[in-house]
């Protein structure tokens, strides 16, 4: 499996912004409107320096850690 | 600048069509932007690069919309630090290896052992490829403590294929997931020696192993260790045994090669 867009850390707010997403004071991502965390698919917080990235299926986010590239190489997600 | 990334952008979308296309999207002030790019599209590998270090808020809907549209139809959005490890899991996972071990231990073992044991498999797939996996050993204990942890090093040292899966088929389901227990929870079969230990920190260990042993009945457990360090202080260890412990100490494997090597401490 590769990346269609592969971003670096300094473009991940853009990444961000593009979704309606932000970074929040304590590092988290949340839903700019709301201020509610967005979760991984196992109902996980995401610290935006652990971010992996996110696939369609509405919006999935990932975590960047194996545990999570190895459900989704596998298609888990 | 409006008009000329308009125009850009709409390149962006025209290369976008083509099949095959990857994105490389960075905010810095790379060499790109020094050029006076803020995009290149290299058509061998099919690779678009686009460097955006500031951008009008105009300009940078565009650009939303862009990354919007490679979402909608379907293109993973990865962080880059991290794609050599998805493409690296990718093909490890399409031709596995280890998938008669992982078949085997499929509805055995619990969720998080069995995803251990994954993860762990794939370490040591990379770490036989001289590939550096510190980073998912912290992955490993991260997500699933310290038992997470024995796991991925019983795993390395070979104790799923070599003890559980004969062990599974010919003993009690009962037995079996006492010695697994034992094994794997309390950790009372093996001893990894890691970075983090001295001769006097193996000492205790030793005699923490040698009273496991006792309260299970066993007559022996084993040390490994890997890598320089852990290979000369555990050689430290074995040399300054005076022969008065209630344990004897023999050499089961050395390899000079990966610096790896194993003893078996027989308890009296």
């Amino acid at each position: 499996m590769k990346p269609t867009l592969s971003f670096t850390e300094k473009a991940l707010p853009l990444i961000l912004e593009a979704f309606g997403k932000s970074i929040n004071k304590d590092g988290i991502i949340i839903e700019t409107k709301t201020g509610e965390p967005v979760l991984t698919p196992d109902g996980e917080e995401i610290e935006a320096a652990h971010f992996g990235g996110m696939k369609k299926g509405s919006e999935i986010f990932l975590k960047d850690d194996l545990y999570s590239i190895m459900n989704l190489a596998e298609g888990k997600f | 600048m409006s008009s000329e990334f308009e125009t850009a952008i709409d390149k962006l979308h025209k290369h976008l069509r083509k099949k095959g296309v990857s994105i490389f999207l960075d905010m810095d002030d790379s060499q790109l932007v020094k050029a006076g790019h803020f995009f290149s599209y290299e058509p061998k590998s099919k690779e678009l690069r686009i460097s955006v270090p500031e951008l009008k808020a105009r300009d940078k809907k565009l650009l939303l919309k862009l990354i919007q549209k490679v979402f909608d139809d379907g293109g993973l959005l990865w962080k880059e630090s991290k794609r050599e490890a998805l493409i690296e899991y990718s093909d490890y996972s399409s031709g596995n290896e280890d998938q008669a071990i992982l078949d085997f231990f499929l509805g055995v073992l619990k969720s998080n052992d069995y995803s251990a044991l994954k993860m762990a498999l794939f370490l040591r797939s990379q770490s036989k490829k001289n590939k550096s996996v510190d980073v998912y050993k912290v992955d490993i204990r991260e997500r699933f403590g310290d038992r997470g942890n024995n796991i991925a090093n019983l795993c390395s040292a070979g104790y799923f294929e070599d003890e559980f899966m004969s062990l599974y088929d010919n003993i009690s389901n009962d037995d079996f997931w006492k010695y697994y227990e034992m094994v794997v929870g309390d950790k009372a079969r093996a001893l990894f020696v890691h970075r983090g230990m001295n001769l006097n920190a193996i000492e205790k260990e030793v005699e923490k192993m040698v009273a496991k042993a006792l309260k299970y009945h066993m007559d022996d457990f084993r040390i490994h260790g890997k890598g320089v360090g852990n290979v000369a202080v555990i050689s430290s260890f074995v040399s300054s045994r005076t022969g008065k412990e209630n344990y004897t100490v023999t050499l089961k494997f050395k390899d000079p090669k990966i610096q790896a090597i194993e003893y078996l401490v027989k308890v009296r």
